[in-house]
Formats: C-alpha cells, structure tokens, sequence
C-alpha cells in the first residue's frame, strides 16, 4: 500500500515538474504496479487479462486512456448486418453474440465499458417485444452510445431523443399535437424521463451532488406538472423516418433517426424550464434543439451525470468533493467546453479518490460488482473463446440467475436504483449500494451456480463443438500444483492484490485437498468469484 | 399534526424496546433472522402470536390504469366516463356488471377481462377501494393549486411512488417499507427465528424491509440451493468447507459484511425452507403455467407449510410489472388484466383447499392511477386510482372510499383528470395493518403518518373492508355489522369527508 501513494506521489511530481519545465505537457512515462494497474482497469474495462494488466502497468494511466480515446470503436450493428445479408433471420439472440464478440474481440474496452454504462443510464430494453423483434435498431442503439461515448452529453441527450428505438420505449415516436376537440394530450412519458432520468434528476442539486433545500429543510423539485405537460408538447412530432414518409401506420425504419413531421408537431409557445421558452412559429426540430440546450444547460446535469458515472465506474458512495470535482469537469472540460465525455471519464477514473488506494479503515469505499458483470469479468480475464472465435452466447438464463442482462432491463429505471439501500449496516451507515438490489437470497446462490458452470462448463451450449466457448484457465493450471502460485496469479488478474491473509489462508486450506490441477484451477476460480472479497471491488 | 411526531424507530412498545435493546448487535446486520436466532432471548416472546395469518401484496408496477378496472356502468355515469376517456374508453355492453352491497345511485362494472374477480365480489370475498393513493395530508384542489399543502415528494414519478406505496410515507425519503415495521414488531411471534416473516418472491423490495428485519426471496419453484452443497464428493466437500470458512471470515467492509451475510442467510434458510416445502403433499388446485400463476402457488405452498416453518405471521410480496401504458392500454389490459384475475382466482381457490381462506388477505398496489384523458391511445401518470382487496376475511362485495366523479374539471382534478386521492394509503393499510394484528397501539410506529387521516383508537375501523377481529388487533368488528360501514362510507365524500379530515387534523 506505501508503495502505491509513493507511486502516485511520484506521478504527481513528475506531472508537476513536467509541467514546470516544459509547458502544459503531462508525463506519459509513469509506471505503475501492476496491482494499481489490475484496479485501474476494473474500473476502466469490463475486465483485463494477464497481459493487458501488465502493459497497462508499464503506460500509465494518463498514456491508456489517451490511447483508449483514439482507438477505432468496436460496434455491434455489422455483424447483425452480414447475417442478414446473408438471408439469416435476425432473432433477439443475434444481437447478444455481437454484444460478446465486441466486449470481448473488439478495439476499444475503455468505449466498450463506457457504453454498458450508458445503457444503464439511457435504458431500453429488449424485454419489450418491439425492441425484441428489431435486434438492428437495438444494436443501432448501442452503436449511438459507443459513437457517443467519448463526445459531448448534449449530442448524446439529442441522439437518444431521437433514436426510434427509444421512440418506442418511451412511447413519443408517434406522439401527436393535442386535440382538445376528442380529448387527447401529448404523450408525457419521454418528457418527464428525459428530465428525470436522463439529465436533470427530480431536486435541484449543488455542484457536489447535494440537494437544494428550502426554508422546511426539505428538496427543492426542479419540475412540477404544468412543466411536464409543456416539456410534451416538445416531443410530439417524431416518427420513423420512412422512405414513404408517413407519421402513421409508415414503415419503420429503427436504424436511422426518427423524423420531425411538423403537421403532427404541437404548434405554439411552449414553456422550458427556468423561465425560458420557445417561441411561436419554428419548426419541431428546432423546439427539440431549444430543449435539449435548455436541458444540457441546467446546472443539474454535472453533477447528476457525475454521480451515476462515477457509481458505475468507482465507488457507490462517492464524496461531495469528487462529485464536484467531476461536476467540474462536465462544466469545464479545461478548454472552456461543457459537456465533454472525454474530460467526465477522465475526471473519474484519475481523481484520488478512484486512484489512491483504500486504507483497511475505509469499510464503504468501493462498490459491489454489477451481479452479471462477474460474468463477462471472468469471460475477458481468461480470455474466453470458442474454437471457431465466435460468440454465441445467448445468456438465455441471466435474467435469472444474475437478474440482470445487458439491455433487458425490467423498466426504464434500470435493474437497481442509484440510491438503494439494502437494510441492515449499508443502510444504518445512511449509504447507498445500488447493485445490492438485485442480490437476494435467490440471485446471491443462482449467480454462484451460473459461475460455477461457467467456469466447469463454459458460456454456452452448442450442438457443434466449435462454437462452444470456454474459458482458458492454462496459465492458472500450469501453475497449479502451487498453490501460493495460483492464488497470488488469481489475486491480481481478479482482485488487483487485495485479497487478505484469512481469505487466503481458508482458500489454501481448501486448495490443498485437490491434486488434480485442473480441478484445483477451475475451483480456485469459482471460489474468488463468489468471495464477498471480490464481489466488492475497492 | 403535532411535528413531534414519535419517530418510527422510537422505543415505544414494550416488545418493540426489548427487540431493540437486546439486538443492538442485530441493527447492525443483515438479517434479523441470523442473529436472533444466536441469541435465544426470543424464546420467551415467540410463539405467543395465537391463529395464523398472512398478507400478500400483488404489487403492478408501472402503474396501473384502474378506472378501466373499475368502471361506472350505468347511463349518466357512463358517459361521464367515456366522456373523460375519449378513445381510452371500454364499450358498456362489455363490463362486467357488479352489485356493490352498498348503492351509491351508480352501477358498476369490471373490466371484461376479470371474470374471476368479478365471481369472488359476487361471493362477497372481494372489496374494492376507490381513488385510493399517497396523501402527506388531505389535500383539496385550491390547496393543491396554492401549493398550501405538503404534496408526496417526487409525486407522478415511477420510482418515488412505488416507494410511498410501500412505505406509506409520502414525504419522506426512507428505505424501510411498512411491512418491514410490522416484521420489527411482530417478527418475535413467529416460531420460527431462521426464516423472515416477510418473504418476497420478486426480489428485493422496499415493502419488506424494516429497520431490524430483512425480508426472504424465493422464486416460483422455491428457495434456491448451492448446488452440491454439503454433497458427498470430495469436490463438494471442498467447496462447502471453502464457502463456509469465506463466509465465516469477520469483515470489516460494510459491503463485504452485506454480501456476506446475504448469502450465509440464503445459504442456511434454504435448508429449513426446502425440507418443509417438500415435505408437502400436492395441491389439488391447479396454477395457470405462467410467472405470476406459479409464484402464487408458491405462496399457498408457503403456507401451507406454516407448522413446519413455525410461521404465525407472514406477508407475501409480488411484483408483476408492466403496467405503464402510455401507448396501447386497452389492447394491454385485455392482454394482461385476464392473467391477474386467473392467478387471484387460482390463489384464493388454493387457500379453501388449504382451510386458510379467513387468514389470509391480498390486496393489490401499484405506483399511481392514470389520467383519465388519453394521450392518443394511453394514458399518463396520474395519483388516486382504484385497489382491490381479496380474501374470505375481507367484507367483500362492496366498494369502499368513495368513487370519484369522472368529468374532466372536477373538484379532483388536477388536471387531464389526474385525480387527487380521497381516501389515504394510509387509511387502506391501517386497515390491514389492524386485521394483520398490529396493536392499535403501536399503529403509528407502522404507518406514522396514519393519525392525519384516522385516529388510531378509534372504535371504527379505517374503512371497513375487512373483520377485524382476534389476533390481538385492538378492535373487534361483527362481520355482520355492515351498516356502520356503510354509514361512513356514505359519508367519505365531498364536504362531509373534508369536514372530517378537518376534525381528525386539528387533534
């Protein structure tokens, strides 16, 4: 642990001389351990192996991301695309092999983890039928938030309105003007999620992530209905971008942007929030630019983003002081731009706070790993694969046994929510831990059983045995006759060195009774990934 | 309202201070169960809860559009209802036609898609409460508009009105559900230690848990096992040793601890559970082959083995989602609304095949109502909406609360008929909680906010929907004695229910 704060305090040396001695140009020449280069990537990807550990060990942080930031990204609609060029009927399954092949093939983990971030944040899901039936426009969706990941919020809050398969989701793709005469309203539902899911959240927020509160102490709403209704009459208008161009009953088309069609569009001035408007007379698409601008400009979405970023990447609980730090850098990327990807990832994987190494003392820091995430973790870190370097993996059962599935999410409000608090000394300690919403008494055994058999097993099962994926524990077999070897191998591929004395010593205790080296590998495995010591990543 | 309110931890109850005191150790883990049952301080309060009953919510997420479940039928009422419904309307040769006990000068009927429920109101086992939602306080219009009154925090919003539902505390933020406060009191009644009283089979919920007491989750087939835990191989013994030392180790992280302990509980109550759960003969009642239909049968299981679990007082808790119909609701509802009625048909028939019928009660929850304009073939977020109560225990074949008008611009409306709630969740719980056994006495440390709509010694029941009676409830209601009942009900509307709230407030 000393080595690492003498480490970081070398890099911010060198940053600082660095600075002093040659303008505004950071060092790229830092080492790191590779146990700080293991927790780093926790955080960073959705799972490293032996060796991207140790070259990102010898790059350093700063060098990784910049690299990360310029990789070609890695999307998921192409491979969808030949199946059906090649007369293959596209099912919901399709799309999930292409979501393995990129997560685990693809250029760009930084983009990659980014992504599943996003996608816990502008939730759709393919537990609805229509999003189900179209695995394109669902891939399509993916693909805006990869092309997105490391661009400006506000292009991402405008392709998400428009994107047909969130027109779908939240029911304003054909959404129309009012009619007082049969007694019909604009649709409310995209207007009051954008703002409270997307964006702004309900309460007015200080830079750091706290509430505003009034006079009696309580929050400060930063809506209320009447703003709802107006915030509606913005989002009428849309709908498939057809070559026959009909707002009703036309074609779709889920893998362009939806179109404005303004005779649907309500007509008039609407409301904004925070005493603005739009006035009488544009166009539809110019009513969304205008809200959006008015969204993206609220004060709110620093550090609303801020805190779900920094919950999915680092830590449940993160301090006033880091969110304001990363709200900071959503106001400010440093060259007088807001809004900028780059400096938000930037902001939360280096601040202290996600680089400095916990002491033993901080018993909240850090999160619980996302339940199916253990998953794809083990996938990427053994470097899964089948012979023919396909993925067929259909994850048919996570739901179940993870309760959790990258875009199936139950409802738009994601498979936990930010601020869940499970009973007992998380919630007396007034924290929050939100994956702890889906491990229940049922989902804590069905996710052991489901990595067990992922690891004895594989991920899939397939008729021909070249599209079978499996696991590669060589490299933990081969040393597995020792066992000091293998969990040490197993300590910092999985748990970036954290693992301590007494959960070393009953793994031993336990290891040692096995002589064969397979078994002993793949139980050695199974065991750190169901040990609450790896399941909270620190 | 008196804002030194006791807070709904404070050590008020004899039971409840002793739980308190003697598990400082318990507060701070997981679960109660793991803990107290070390202790063997309980055993002198357990098992002093005398007749079994259970209480299941059926919670629809997303919230459900209820005044397309239950409809005014009858002429004049009837087109004020497709007058404020427009395209959202059901035909009124498709109801299903109802006769509450109680006339209020209108005809009823059920949605065409609950011909179960409609049977169980005629049997008299099913009681409806009208324009039921979260209240801080008793709201009208003009203070809605002048903003007079304090309103539910996040009021219209998914996720902070499914919390107020299951917390009944609209104007608080808070983790812990109204069933958790039940389990904290009553918990220690149960032989039984090892397995929550509360048990979820949709998972982690807010309604379940309490400030002591963490709730249990099976699924349809039951709990769910380690696989070769504890088996013969030496591979198994291996990893049965393996998990037991890792999760015998003391951790300090508040998450590891969580973790942790989730899964030694999941772990050991599974034992328990499955030896009781097989050791069942089979039900004679059948269960339709879907999600919903099978949890339900995994509840009457549940009870059904209440002996050999050493449960006298259980919730049950079901979430079946899916009800946000802001497009496409009557095509939704004709597809969805059949298997809700199905399951309750199948459930409640489970419970006379079991002779539990009086001892258990379901009633249904969800985030709010919907306007009743349409947005153009949905519907949008709205607040009071219609709730049913379902059980042989319930004084059924009635409405209760009072059925609100339906023309746009009415005294409730706020607008797009987006109605205010005249009758409390408050109030629709207290009723619950009293019948579930809650002493009067210790109402408020369940529902703390329930004196601002019902004084809780009152010689009256909340609403009346159910017979309350026995189980240590403060009150003991003749389930002959509909006339009060009714008299109140007559009363809870208009002027005559304000002027009420207005007595009830300025205690």
């Amino acid at each position: 642990m000393t080595g690492c704060r003498v480490s970081l305090l070398a890099c911010a040396l060198l940053a600082w001389t660095s600075l002093v001695a040659s303008g505004n140009e950071p060092s790229r020449q830092v080492t790191l351990t590779p146990a700080e280069a293991s927790r780093f990537l926790a955080q960073a990807t959705l799972g490293a192996s032996w060796d991207e550990i140790h070259r990102t060990a010898a790059i350093g942080y700063e060098a990784w991301l910049d690299e990360q930031f310029e990789r070609p990204v890695g999307h998921h609609q192409p491979y969808l695309d030949e199946l059906a060029l090649r007369g293959v009927e596209l099912e919901a399954d399709h799309r999930r092999w292409s979501w393995w092949g990129e997560v685990m093939r693809g250029p760009d983990p930084l983009r990659q983890r980014i992504a599943l971030a996003l996608s816990e944040l502008f939730v759709v899901s393919d537990e609805l039928g229509e999003i189900r039936n179209n695995p394109q426009g669902l891939a399509n969706y993916y693909d805006m938030l990869l092309d997105n990941a490391f661009g400006n919020y506000r292009d991402l809050l405008l392709d998400v309105t428009l994107h047909p398969v969130m027109g779908v989701y939240l029911s304003h793709l054909g959404n129309e003007k009012s009619n007082p005469a049969i007694g019909r309203f604009p649709d409310e539902n995209y207007a009051r999620e954008i703002m409270q899911l997307f964006s702004i959240g309900l309460f007015r927020l200080r830079p750091d992530g706290s509430f505003v509160l009034d006079g009696r102490g309580q929050p400060i709403p930063t809506y209320d209905n009447d703003d709802i209704t107006e915030m509606a009459k913005i989002f009428t208008g849309l709908s498939f971008d057809g070559p026959a161009r009909e707002f009703r009953g036309g074609q779709p088309v889920w893998t362009a942007p939806m179109r404005m069609y303004d005779e649907y569009h309500e007509p008039g001035p609407k409301q904004l929030l925070r005493g603005r408007f739009v006035p009488a007379g544009q166009t539809g698409m110019q009513d969304i630019h205008d809200a959006i601008d008015n969204l993206f400009e609220h004060p709110n979405v620093g550090p609303f983003v801020a805190r779900r970023l920094i919950q999915r990447l680092v830590t449940s609980n993160p301090s006033p002081a880091y969110l304001e730090r990363v709200s900071a850098a959503f106001a400010d990327n440093g060259a007088g731009r807001r809004g900028e990807m780059r400096a938000v990832i930037r902001a939360v994987l280096l601040d202290p706070e996600a680089r400095e190494w916990p002491e033993s003392g901080q018993i909240a820091h850090g999160m619980l790993r996302e339940s199916f995430l253990r998953r794809v973790h083990l996938a990427r870190a053994f470097d899964a694969a089948s012979p023919a370097l396909l993925y067929p993996i259909s994850d048919s059962g996570a739901p179940t046994d993870f309760a959790q599935r990258p875009l199936s999410s139950p409802t738009v409000f994601n498979f936990f929510l930010p601020d869940h608090q499970p009973s007992g000394p998380i919630a007396d300690a007034g924290l929050v831990a939100p994956e702890f919403q889906i491990i229940t008494a049922v989902t804590a055994i069905s996710s052991a059983n489901a990595l067990q058999s992922q690891v004895e097993r594989g991920m899939n099962r397939d008729a021909n045995d070249a599209l079978e994926v499996r696991l590669d524990l060589s490299g933990e077999i081969a040393i597995a006759t020792d066992v000091r070897a293998l969990l040490d191998r197993l300590d910092l591929l999985l748990m970036h060195g954290s693992m301590s004395a007494p959960m070393r010593r009953v793994l031993i205790e336990a290891l040692q009774q096995l002589d064969d080296p397979e078994e002993r590998a793949r139980m050695a495995v199974h065991l750190v990934s169901i040990s609450p010591e790896y399941c909270v990543v620190r | 309202m008196n804002d030194d309110r006791k807070a709904p931890d404070a050590p008020q109850v004899t039971r409840r201070r002793f739980l308190g005191q003697a598990s400082c150790a318990a507060v701070g883990t997981t679960a109660l169960f793991n803990t107290v049952l070390n202790m063997g301080m309980l055993n002198a309060l357990a098992c002093d809860t005398p007749n079994y009953k259970g209480l299941v919510c059926l919670f629809l997420s997303g919230g459900i559009d209820s005044f397309n479940v239950l409809v005014p039928r009858g002429p004049d009422e009837y087109a004020e209802y497709a007058g404020a419904r427009a395209d959202l309307a059901l035909p009124q040769d498709t109801l299903l036609p109802i006769v509450p006990a109680t006339p209020d000068g209108r005809e009823y009927g059920l949605h065409p898609g609950l011909p179960e429920l409609q049977a169980l109101f005629q049997q008299g086992r099913l009681a409806l409460v009208s324009n039921v939602g979260t209240l801080v306080e008793p709201t009208t219009l003009e203070q809605y508009r002048n903003r007079s009154v304090a309103l539910p925090l996040g009021l219209f919003s998914h996720a902070d009105q499914v919390m107020h539902w299951q917390t009944s505390l609209p104007d608080q933020r808070t983790a812990v559900g109204w069933a958790g406060r039940m389990a904290d009191i009553l918990q220690a009644g149960n032989c039984n230690q090892n397995i929550s009283m509360n048990i979820s089979l949709s998972g982690s919920n807010v309604f379940q848990s309490g400030q002591l007491t963490a709730h249990y989750t099976i699924g349809p087939n039951g709990s769910q096992g380690l696989r070769n835990y504890g088996g013969p191989s030496l591979v198994s013994q291996v990893r049965t040793e393996a998990i037991d030392g890792l999760l015998g180790l003391h951790y300090q992280h508040l998450f590891e601890k969580t973790y942790a302990a989730r899964m030694r509980g999941a772990i050991d109550a599974h034992l328990v559970f499955s030896e009781a759960i097989e050791a069942l003969p089979p039900l004679i009642t059948q269960f339709s082959d879907n999600s919903l239909s099978q949890r339900f049968r995994m509840i009457a299981l549940t009870i059904a083995a209440r002996e050999a679990l050493g449960m006298r007082r259980q919730t049950f808790f079901i979430d079946t989602g899916g009800w946000d119909h802001h497009d496409e609701v009557l095509l939704n509802q004709a597809a969805m609304l059949p298997v809700i009625s199905r399951a309750l048909g199948e459930f409640q028939a489970a419970l006379e095949e079991l002779g539990v019928a009086d001892q258990v009660t379901t009633f249904t929850a969800s985030d709010f109502g919907r306007t009743l304009s349409s947005n153009g073939r949905g519907s949008d977020h709205a607040w009071g909406g219609n709730h049913m109560v379902l059980g042989g225990a319930v004084n059924g074949g009635d409405l209760y609360g009072s059925y609100p008008p339906l023309y746009l611009g009415s005294p409730l409306d706020t607008n797009r008929g987006r109605l205010i709630p005249t009758t409390s969740v408050d109030e629709l719980f207290a009723e619950l909680a009293l019948w579930f056994g809650v002493p009067a006495a210790d109402l408020e440390l369940v529902l703390p906010n329930v004196a601002r709509f019902y004084a809780p010694g009152s010689a009256d029941p909340p609403l009346g929907f159910l017979n309350i009676g026995g189980g240590g409830a403060g009150l003991v209601r003749d389930r002959g004695d509909r006339g009060a009942a009714a008299r109140r009900r007559g009363g809870r509307s208009g002027r005559a229910l304000e002027r009420e709230r207005g007595r009830r407030t300025a205690r």
